[in-house]
């Protein structure tokens, strides 16, 4: 082969690699956006983990719980909550709301966005304020990472020790075996997204050593008690941003202790939570500042009613 | 000294305070100085026109003006503008789903939805649920059910429309 020849083959050979590479590049799914910013990028590497971490909680309790099948309702519940997410202070994230087939009145904000609120919340609520309240409390959790963060501080040993009890507790006389089953083994994949899980004490934390232990936070635990505070402050504030009636989520936590007064119950909220009237304490200092008084707020009492109206009809006739 | 102090944290927290974008619903919506609609009109604002906002203040926005002064204007005449990070909203939306593989392989395959179980005493039995397999299907469900930004938009129409019902 001569010179030209070779020239001739080596120039071909680049274009076509050069055409290659522009068509994978324009093809490839798993490309990420170009047009973020630095900073923006780093975000989305966290909320990747977050999501992994999420997925595996909400996807827990989805299975505990199941799901209240009531597409109306769903998108009801979605829109609300999406709609005080956009007035909050962290409209750019992504918020899924889904609802647990459960009488209990509590809501779980999962890292990556995953909000579940239970049917005993929509029953105990009064109207869309209220609701909006709520959804506005765990949003903040979800914005502020709370979980994550919580997640992220804690020591290798305190994570060893939230897994070992959650995998301590097998009921099969309540729970079918079939739902039981083995973990799988974390893949390599799963190892690269780990390191993003870094805890206080510089180990990586694999995703379902973090679901694990998220869940012990949720369920049993609970978060800090100043971060809950700090989300019913911020959910109070993104609500009434969102134009709602702002003594909403104070009227509804005074009837939900009046029933429990009533009833003597005790549940998964009383137990991960601020006592009731330190977290009305909280939120009045917070109405105060941000001058509720003088504040005229929608209650949207039709549109709530028009939504449970399926939901309300069904508890009627099971009873 | 002590002034200088004051001077700075007034500062930080004018930049801090003010993380959001109000966007104006009409033509010649007035900002005031105070929040008070007796006070000094600072700014007439077109419909559309954007300012930076902070906190709610009773009805009104704190706003900061286009010549970069402190105002106020009333929250009938203005929506909470959303739309300013799109492109990291989408990328979020996109993570989400091309994620779904490898939250199959560490947490459980795509399964049918599993009926949960009901009249427990929760705080007792609760402890369970981080010992079961995740529904990974009801979460994907979750995940593509997604509502548009027009119904959002639509949501604080009705909310806004239930306020001026109310003060007329």
């Amino acid at each position: 082969m001569d010179g030209r020849r070779v020239n001739s083959f080596l120039l071909i050979l680049v274009l076509v690699l050069i055409q290659a590479c522009s068509f994978w590049s324009k093809e490839n799914p798993d490309a990420e956006p170009t047009s973020l910013t630095q900073s923006e990028q780093l975000i989305l590497d966290d909320y990747k983990a977050e999501v992994e971490v999420g997925r595996n909680m909400a996807g827990r309790l989805l299975t505990f719980y199941g799901e209240y099948q009531d597409k109306g309702l769903k998108n009801y519940v979605n829109t609300v909550g999406s709609y005080v997410a956009k007035s909050g202070d962290y409209p750019d994230r992504r918020y899924m709301f889904g609802i647990l087939d459960s009488d209990s009145v509590n809501a779980f904000a999962c890292p990556g966005g995953y909000i579940l609120v239970t049917r005993g919340v929509i029953e105990a609520a009064a109207n869309e304020a209220e609701l909006a309240a709520i959804l506005g409390h765990e949003t903040a959790h979800v914005g502020k990472k709370h979980m994550f963060n919580a997640l992220r501080s804690m020591s290798k040993d305190q994570v060893e020790r939230a897994q070992a009890e959650a995998s301590a507790r097998k009921r099969p006389d309540k729970f079918s075996r079939a739902r039981l089953r083995p973990e799988p083994d974390v893949n390599e994949s799963g190892s690269a997204l780990a390191k993003l899980m870094t805890t206080a004490s510089g180990a990586g934390m694999g995703i379902l050593q973090a679901a694990k232990a998220g869940m012990s936070l949720l369920l049993e635990k609970g978060l800090d008690k100043d971060l809950e505070f700090e989300a019913d402050r911020e959910g109070v504030r993104y609500a009434i941003r969102a134009g709602y009636e702002p003594r909403a989520l104070d009227r509804f936590l005074e009837r939900l202790s009046a029933n429990k007064k009533k009833n003597n119950d005790k549940t998964v909220m009383d137990v991960t939570h601020p006592s009731i009237p330190d977290r009305r304490k909280v939120i009045a200092d917070a109405l105060n500042r941000l001058g509720a008084d003088q504040i005229v707020g929608a209650i949207g009492k039709e549109r709530f009613d028009t939504a449970r109206a399926d939901l309300v009809n069904k508890r009627k006739d099971s009873k | 000294m002590r002034l200088m102090v004051v001077a700075f944290s007034v500062a930080i927290f004018s930049v801090t305070a003010l993380a959001g974008t109000v966007e104006s619903q009409k033509d010649n919506v007035e900002v005031y100085s105070a929040p008070d609609k007796a006070s000094t009109v600072l700014q007439k604002l077109k419909k559309g026109e954007a300012l930076n906002s902070g906190e709610r203040k009773g009805m009104y926005w704190q706003v900061k003006t286009s010549a970069g002064k402190d105002g106020f204007v009333s929250v009938l005449a203005v929506r909470v503008k959303t739309d300013d990070k799109v492109g990291l909203a989408d990328a979020m939306r996109e993570a989400v789903k091309k994620g779904r593989s490898q939250s199959a392989a560490d947490g459980g395959r795509t399964r049918s939805s599993v009926m949960g179980v009901r009249g427990l005493d929760d705080t007792s039995e609760v402890g369970v649920a981080a010992n079961l397999r995740p529904n990974l299907h009801a979460v994907y469900v979750l995940e593509d059910f997604q509502v548009s930004d027009d119904s959002v938009k639509a949501q604080g129409d009705l909310v806004f429309a239930e306020i001026e019902s109310k003060i007329k």
